[in-house]
Parts: C-alpha cells; structure tokens; sequence
C-alpha cells in the first residue's frame, strides 16, 4: 500500500497486446516509441540468440516461422491432450512439445519455454512501454483474460505477470473491462451485452451498470471460435486455388502456409473497406522443375461471406446460452457493445444487429477499451486516484464464474459446488472424512467444466488433507471451504472440525509446474 | 530479535529509553499487543484505575491519554475537556479505544466534542497502532489528520454477521419477504458498495482479521443474493421457511413421530434444540442437525431417549459427510 501506487490495465491478446494507465483522473493508453498503441504479441528467437518481442517481431512471423511464438494465448494453461492444444499444433508453424505434467512446451533452438515464459516476455515489452512513458517502475497490473478461460489459465497468465516482473493485483474479463470502459463516468443504468470476437476465442457477457455498479449477470463463451477461423478457411481456400492453378500441392511446407496466413489476414482486413481484393503472392513455392510459382486470386466481400457465415452463425449459440443463463431475452437488452478485431467484418456486424434486433455500438475502439477497462479497474483498486468525489464513485465489478466448480463423487460422477456464473467471490463448503480406520490422509479431486461425468470435464488438480488424527473411520471431520475469489481463481482451506484448527491442505495443479520447474523459471527472469 | 522486541526487552529491564510517558485508563479490555505497541513507541506506560484521578495524573512528560469505552460517553467527553483546558495540553493526544461508535458518530465527536485524536477499534492490529502512535508522537504530527475508519466498517461486518448467524435470509439482507428481486438487488448493491472486498484492497494492512470476517460477510450476501434473486431457489428456500415457522410456532401441527420426539424433552432448552434440529433436517442441513441435538442432549445429559435420538441423528449426518470420502476412493 502506497499513496502513490499505479496499477496499470493491461489486455494481453492472442494477437496484439494494448497497455493503460489512470493518470491524473484520465485514461492513457500508452503509446511506445514509433507511437502504436497496439503491440503483436509476438516472441521471435533470432538466430544470434537474441529476443524480440512485439511489433518488431511481426516482420519474423513470416521470414522465420518456424522459430516465432504466435498466439501464445491458445496454449497458455491447457493440457498437451487437450483438442485446443491439438488444433493449436496443427495450425502453429513452431514445435509444441509435451511436458511431464501434460503441459504444453515450445520446444526453439534447442530450448524449452513454459507458456507463462512466453506470455511474461510480451508483458515485459508492455511493462518497459508503460515504464517509459510514466517515467517510473510500473510494479502493479491488471491483466485482462477471455471470460471463459479456467483457473488453470488465469494462474498461469497470473504466473507470467509475475516473470515479467508484475504483481497481477487482479484478473479480469476481457468483456467486463470492456463494459467498464463504457459505462464508467457516464452514469449509465441499462443492460448491455458485451460480444467480444477475437483473434481466437468468442465470450459473450451481459452485464447489469446501476451508475458505478458493474453486475454481471452472465456470461458464456466458446475457446475455439475467432477470427482466426476465418484466416484458416481462407488459407485453405487459397492453397486450393493454388494447387488448382499450378498442380502443386503446398501441404508440408510450413513457410508457404505462414505467408499464406499473413496474406489471408490482410485480405480480411481488406475486405472490411472494400468490396473486392486480389490477392497476388510472388514466388510462394516453386514447381517440380524448380521454376517459382506465383499465386494470383480475386476475391469480393460476398465470395468470403458464404464462406465464413456458418463461423460467425456458431457465436450466436453461445448468445442463445448466456441470454438463457441471465433469463432474459433478445429484445431485453439496451444496448450491444462491439469488442474485438474480428467485429469489424462488415457481415459479422450485420449479422448481431440482426440477432439482437437493435444497431450494435461501434464508436468505441474494440482494440483499445479492454486495456482501458483494465486500467479504470486498476485504479480503482489503488483507490487513490478515485477517492473523495461523490458524483464520480469508485466503480464496484461483481463479476461471475466462469465454469462450474465441482467434485469427483461415486463412479466418477461430476458433483457441482460452485455453478457457472455464481457471482465471485464466493464459497462453498463441504464436509470430508476418513473411509478407514487409522486413515492420515484424504484426496479430493476437482474439476471445472459443465459436464455430468468428470473425464469429460478439465481437471485442475487434487487436493490433498494430510496429517489427519489416526482414529477410527468417520471420525475425522474435515470441513473444506473452495473458494472463488475475485481472479475466478480456486481458493482452497480445510478446518478440523473437532479441533476448530486449519488443517494442512496441498493443491496440485494439474498442466501445472512442479515447484522446482517454478523456481527455476521466476530465477530466470529476475533479470 | 526484532527491533520492537529490543525495546520491549530493555523496558522490562528498566533500562528504557522512552522520554515520554502514556497514561492508560481503559479497562482491563486492552491488550498486551496495545501495549507492546506503546512501548514500541518509546513510551512509558503508566495505568490509571480510577477515572476520576485521570486528569491529575498527567504530568509534563504525558504524551498520550488512552481512554476506553466503560467510562461512558458523557464522562468521556467531560474528561477530554478538562485534559484539554491543561496547560500542556497541546502535547498530549487523546485516544480512545472502543468499538462502541461508528465512523460517522467519530467523525462528528472527534472535533467538536470530545476533541479527541484518535479513536481505534479494539481489533485494531498492533502494527497499525505502531504505525499510527509513531507518526503522532515520534514526529509529532496531531493523528486526527490520518484519519481512521476502521471503527464504522468494523461496526457494519459485526451487524452483517451478527444476523448472519441468526435471522433468516430476508432479516440478514433487511428487506421484507414480499420484496420483488430488483428491491433484493439494489439493497445487496448498498451493501456491497460498503463490504465487497476491493473497496478495502489499500487498506489492507490496517484490518488484520477484520479483513477475512469482512470477505466472509461478504461471501455470505452475495450467496443469499443468488438464493434471493433465482425464481426457482428463492420459491425452494421460501418453502423451507415457511415449514420451518410452521414448526417454530404451531408445534401442535407437527407430525407424530416429531411430536413424539419433541415429547422427549423435559426443559425448554433441550426443547428448543430439538425444533431447531427437527427444521435442519426438513432443510437437509445435517451438519446442523446433529449440533442441535448434541446441544439438547447437553441440556439433558441423563436423558437416554433423547440422547440416543441424537446418535441417530449423528449417524445419518456422518453417512452424508462420508459418501465423499468413499467416493474419493484414492486413500494414501
């Protein structure tokens, strides 16, 4: 605690990152040397051994695929097995090895980075951007994650705050940094739904603003669903047309694909202007008899429509899921708030204003509000920077769970304690005991997921009570309290209940790290 | 050893260091941490039993006057203006150390008066103290300019808790039972404004335990709030309470085998108990169930019947509490 303590909002994305601060009553968003605001979240692995992380790095994305982290975000606290990770591998032009604990690697130049080292080394290039443009050391940050990523993933991207040298005082929602960017200071009360379309993932949220009271009513999401799914088809699309036009395959050829997938992108984008784009590669493969092979093709704004609708058609099930969840309807919400790169395709617009029956609002820079929900929320944890004016409150979040918490219980059955959008922090408690006689020791598994039977939930770990009283079986009552806090992160105490003491409890955190691997890692980058 | 210690260790060794002396007349409810804390201040801690021989007390070293809440607010103030009519008064900062005064109440009669200083909580933690009498007397700057206002929060969380533990969900929020949800909502809201968490994140150090009593106060709304504003949760604990009035006030309705139990009890305490008992299991709360009936059979240890009522009761709640244990099969 200091007077002077600045907690910046940083939104740290599957493509680009974006950095803010309060200062002074007003939100920066701060720009870095060559003036973006928006930084690739991009690590390349020169072959000098040297690292370059951000916009400088984008131009390695397509020279060297092959040793450039991208989309970092999509792996970040999952399992090796899990079909995310799987998907990500074939997509991804560099190595994802598998870890002990199932947890992914990115096996470069003979070296082995954890996700959260990734992910710390673009929240350090934010933190020197922030630093430079303060004039100070930037000690605090709220980071910002999808709202359906799982305890698992909100501890790691908590871990690679901390190797880039940042407290996460706190982990927020994308889409309710988003809706505090919105309503803060303009004293709204309406009901709005916050579609945010990224790079790789699709939450919809709807939130409840009383003035400063930010309530989350609901919240639903789908991991695999972005406007990289676009790209993808695309890529696709044209490798076809490529092989059409020449004979050729390019399956294989991881650099083809990555030039592809820049030049897809930039079509998109394209796409978004105009009616009609030509898309013209020089050189990208050559023919059997070592000739280069250019790809030319011409593609109008209703060809990439019929292509890519049934993509955007799947984001309204997760609409239908979380207007059920808040029990409301359509026509009940007052407003529709555009966040995301992948919003500003011109059909995915017209498809929500459809849907919702009412013009989505698009005056709002969706690359930049995140950071700047961030940072409001931020500030108002320092408090400083709020306190004492009475018609300008401190904004209050009360945000909800992402997943169902709950229990493995008889034949694997899932046992749900904490349900999907219950409102955190909050706690449940639940009463253990021994099976045996003389038993020390009891595991609980947990999981999160919506799922009846656990297998087909994600695991977070097993907690273990030990060092109970040996006594006849039944005896010893263990009262476990899992807790939600305010991250979405699971919080875990056990009480004895005879003696009314804390009983030592161990949380092993599955895809996690073991805690010399830990140790290791935040050694590395104490600078 | 730590620097605070050092200087606990010389006092006790009567080789102190301390220039100024703090009178002390607040009951016997002051803690040794409080005084610790003084003693880490450089102060020498005089006690003063008798209230009326507070004033008189203070010599030209008295820096602080501590004053506790038994004294009783109209003598309080009368006492803080006579310490202030002293001649060196101006050097002596009064402190008052009670739980009994909101922050708004403080507030008003900290100037104008008591003209007192400070006013702390009880529960104050001892590094806070330390931190807030060094600053007053070490560098002699008046306290009343660091504010304090733990005394109102601590004040609501008590209140918060304090139903918590007793009245049903409507009596905890404070909102009738006919109240529609957005009533519930915008009261939770209020409430939430003054207890959620984030609102005391900085000053977290100040609260020390306080602010684990405080997240749970919190913890427990927001619960009752999801009960409270879910159709089909509110109408399942609607019905849970009205049974369970039912069975508080119109014993005589109650089926046999209740009445029977009921019957078993020869003092109003034991039967007490068992009602509370009888309404935990119609909610399914065995955990309460149980400490119910181990409450009533405390009431009547020689009553048998009774006594092995409450066994069975105990047997049904351990099978709950142990069909997780079993299911958890991986035994180390």
């Amino acid at each position: 605690m200091s007077a002077n303590e600045l907690i910046v909002g940083i939104d740290l994305g599957t493509t680009n990152s974006c950095i803010a601060c309060v200062l002074d009553g007003d939100v920066h968003v701060i720009p870095d040397e060559s003036d973006s605001t928006l930084q690739a979240s991009v690590v390349a692995f020169l072959d000098d051994g040297s690292v370059i992380v951000g916009n400088e790095a984008q131009n390695e994305v397509v020279v060297d695929p092959i040793n450039t982290v991208v989309s970092a975000k999509r792996l970040i606290g999952r399992s090796f097995a899990s079909s995310a990770v799987q998907r990500a591998i074939q997509d991804l032009p560099y190595r994802v090895v598998k870890g002990d604990a199932l947890q992914p690697f990115i096996g470069i130049r003979g070296q082995r980075y954890a996700l959260p080292e990734i992910s710390g080394m673009v929240l350090r290039r934010m933190k020197d951007i922030a630093n430079r443009y303060v004039g100070n050391e930037i000690k605090s940050a709220v980071v910002t994650v999808p709202a359906n990523f799982n305890d698992t993933q909100r501890q790691m991207t908590k871990l690679a705050g901390e190797l880039a040298g940042l407290n996460v005082v706190r982990v927020i929602n994308e889409p309710t940094a988003a809706a505090l960017a919105y309503g803060y200071g303009h004293n709204v009360n309406a009901r709005v739904a916050i579609y945010d379309f990224g790079g790789g993932t699709f939450d919809l949220t709807i939130l409840d603003i009383r003035g400063n009271i930010f309530e989350v009513l609901a919240t639903a999401g789908d991991g695999h669903l972005g406007g990289d799914d676009f790209d993808i088809r695309l890529v696709k699309s044209l490798a076809r047309a490529f092989e059409e036009q020449h004979g050729v395959s390019l399956d294989g050829d991881k650099i083809a694909y990555a030039r592809l997938n820049h030049v897809a992108e930039k079509t998109k984008f394209e796409l978004t202007e105009t009616d009609q784009a030509i898309v013209n590669v020089k050189a990208l493969a050559s023919s059997s008899s070592g000739e280069a092979l250019d790809l030319k093709f011409r593609l109008d704004r209703a060809g990439f429509m019929s292509h890519c609708q049934d993509i955007a058609q799947r984001t309204f099930l997760v609409c239908d899921e979380a207007l059920r969840a808040a029990g409301l309807k359509a026509s009940d919400l007052d407003q529709i708030i555009l966040v995301g790169g992948s919003t500003r395709v011109p059909m995915v617009r017209d498809m929500v204003s459809k849907y919702f029956g009412k013009k989505p609002l698009t005056d709002i820079n969706p690359d930049e509000v995140v950071a700047v929900g961030a940072a409001i929320q931020g500030a108002a944890l320092a408090e400083d920077h709020f306190a004492g004016s009475p018609d300008q409150p401190r904004p209050l979040l009360l945000d909800v769970a992402p997943q169902s918490l709950g229990l493995a219980s008889v034949d694997d059955y899932y046992e749900v304690l904490i349900e999907k959008n219950a409102q955190i922090p909050c706690e449940r408690t639940q009463i253990f005991t021994t099976g045996k006689d003389g038993q020390t020791a009891v595991k609980i598994r947990i999981f999160q997921g919506e799922q009846d039977t656990v297998s087909r939930n994600t695991a977070l770990g097993e907690i273990e009570l030990y060092g109970l009283k040996a006594a006849p079986r039944g005896e010893v009552q263990i009262e476990v309290a899992f807790e939600i806090d305010a991250n979405g992160i699971v919080v875990v105490r056990a009480k004895d209940l005879a003696t009314g003491l804390e009983q030592a409890t161990r949380l092993r955190v599955s895809a996690g790290y073991g805690e010399d691997e830990l140790t290791a890692m935040k050694a590395r980058y104490k600078e | 050893m730590t620097e605070a210690s050092q200087k606990l260790a010389q006092l006790a060794l009567g080789k102190s260091t301390a220039r100024y002396s703090g009178l002390v007349c607040a009951g016997p409810h002051i803690g040794a941490q409080f005084y610790s804390a003084m003693a880490t201040c450089n102060l020498v801690v005089e006690t003063v039993d008798d209230v009326s021989k507070v004033v008189q007390s203070v010599g030209s070293k008295t820096r602080l006057v501590v004053l506790g809440d038994h004294i009783g607010q109209d003598r309080l103030s009368d006492i803080c203006q006579r310490l202030r009519r002293l001649e060196h008064s101006h050097k002596v900062a009064i402190l008052v150390f009670s739980n009994a005064f909101s922050e708004r109440e403080f507030a008003s009669r900290q100037q104008q008066i008591w003209n007192v200083d400070l006013c702390l909580p009880k529960t104050t933690p001892k590094d806070f103290l330390i931190e807030k009498l060094s600053t007053a007397l070490v560098d002699r700057r008046p306290i009343a300019e660091l504010g304090c206002l733990t005394i109102g929060i601590a004040n609501e969380i008590d209140e918060v808790l304090s139903r918590i533990h007793t009245g049903d969900y409507y009596t905890i929020l404070g909102v009738p039972a006919t109240a529609d949800s957005t009533q519930i909502r915008a009261l939770f809201h209020k409430h939430a404004q003054v207890l959620h968490p984030d609102r005391h994140r900085s000053r977290a150090a100040q609260y020390g335990r306080t602010l684990q009593r405080l997240a749970h106060a919190y913890k427990r709304l927001s619960e009752i709030h999801s009960v409270l504003t879910s159709n089909t949760k509110r109408r399942e604990y609607d019905l849970c309470l009205i049974s369970a009035t039912s069975l508080r006030h119109e014993p005589e309705k109650l089926p046999q085998s209740m009445k029977l139990e009921l019957e078993l009890c020869k003092t109003t305490d034991a039967r007490i108990a068992v009602v509370e008992s009888l309404i935990a299991r119609m909610t399914g709360h065995w955990k309460a169930a149980y400490k119910a009936m181990h409450a009533a059979v405390s009431a009547e240890p020689d009553n048998f019947p009774l006594r092995d009522k409450a066994e069975s009761v105990k047997k049904v709640y351990m099978l709950c509490a142990a069909s997780h244990s079993v299911s958890n099969g991986n035994w180390s």
